[in-house]
């Protein structure tokens, strides 16, 4: 089966069975690990599994995450965090891939912080339609100390997994 | 023979390509690195200078102040009100007339009934709004500031489902 170094099929290749069951768990991990942080404020493990999954799955990793926020939006009342999720966890799924050529785990650590910290103000631009921009500006500079920790413990997920799972991943993809 | 001389071949050449790829790869990564922690700076000065510059304080000194609760049928009473407190929590727990309760949570104090009027979102999706001066709030009530002549508002509200 001919692969590029990332694990995505080549373009004219349709996907297979592996595929979709690697997307379903994809999005599967998605669900279970927001799920399982919900009680802690800013602390998250959606950007880390998303970064791991564009770095190992690829392409593929995309369409996870375009289908969890599918999901997201089946289980929870359409409200304004539908919205919010609807760009913030697909656009991180396109920058990480955008990335997805570095291996370093300071590279992942900082990029996962910097996402955390402009995750308030990536969060706002809806309230900018809602509410207007006062409203919006306002609610982002209310939330910066939350970002900032949001960003921190962004930080501290990824230096403290990305080399065990990373090794984890590694195994599974070298025994096709 | 000649079969295993070709395979040896590709292989040192695999390995060299994979070397070089991977040497490239770590100047190319030690640049992502310097690239992304000097964003991450910049973002974070940004971010505390922002914060220390725009986010509300609260005001020293007596403050007064009017408290509009909207109930689940959207009926309001009004509340006018001297204070001292700096936050509004604090201030409307003072206010004789305006019963509050509710819990303590990660982000702080959680309104849950007003007046007898419970809101809660696991069961029909409402909850406690609060506006300052017409504007929906950014903070929880327990971290709002005061400064005098603001208006709050309790809003009973629900999101469609």
């Amino acid at each position: 089966m001919e692969q590029h170094e990332d694990g995505s099929r080549i373009a004219n290749q349709k996907w297979n069975t592996r595929d979709l069951a690697e997307m379903g768990m994809m999005v599967a991990a998605l669900e279970a690990g927001k799920l399982a942080l919900s009680s802690l404020p800013n602390v998250e493990i959606v950007t880390f599994l998303i970064i791991m999954f564009a770095v190992i799955y690829g392409l593929k990793s995309i369409i996870a995450v375009v289908v969890f926020v599918g999901v997201e939006c089946l289980i929870w009342p359409v409200n304004l965090w539908s919205i919010m999720y609807l760009y913030i966890w697909p656009l991180l799924a396109v920058l990480a891939y955008l990335c997805r050529r570095q291996s370093s785990v300071w590279f992942w650590s900082i990029f996962s912080a910097l996402y955390g910290f402009c995750f308030g103000g990536l969060c706002a631009i809806v309230y900018i339609f809602t509410s207007g921009i006062h409203t919006a500006a306002a609610w982002w500079i209310a939330g910066i100390p939350f970002d900032l920790i949001h960003g921190f413990s962004n930080f501290v997920i990824v230096m403290v997994l990305y080399r065990p799972i990373r090794k984890v991943f590694s195994y599974d993809q070298s025994h096709h | 023979m000649k079969k295993t001389v070709t395979e040896e071949t590709v292989t040192e050449e695999t390995v060299t390509k994979e070397r070089s790829r991977a040497e490239g790869n770590t100047q190319k990564g030690g640049k992502g690195i310097l690239i992304a922690a000097v964003a991450a700076v910049v973002v974070v000065v940004l971010l505390i200078i922002l914060s220390v510059m725009f986010a509300p304080k609260p005001q020293s000194g007596e403050k007064s102040i009017t408290v509009t609760l909207t109930d689940n049928n959207g009926e309001d009473t009004v509340y006018e009100h001297n204070t001292d407190a700096e936050y509004l929590l604090e201030a409307v727990r003072e206010i004789e007339g305006l019963e509050l309760q509710g819990e303590d949570k990660e982000y702080g104090f959680y309104i849950s009934t007003v007046n007898g009027i419970t809101a809660d979102y696991s069961i029909d999706q409402s909850y406690w709004a609060i506006y300052v001066n017409g504007e929906y709030g950014s903070y929880g009530i327990e971290s709002q500031p005061i400064t005098d002549g603001d208006a709050f508002s309790l809003v009973y509200e629900r999101d469609a489902y």
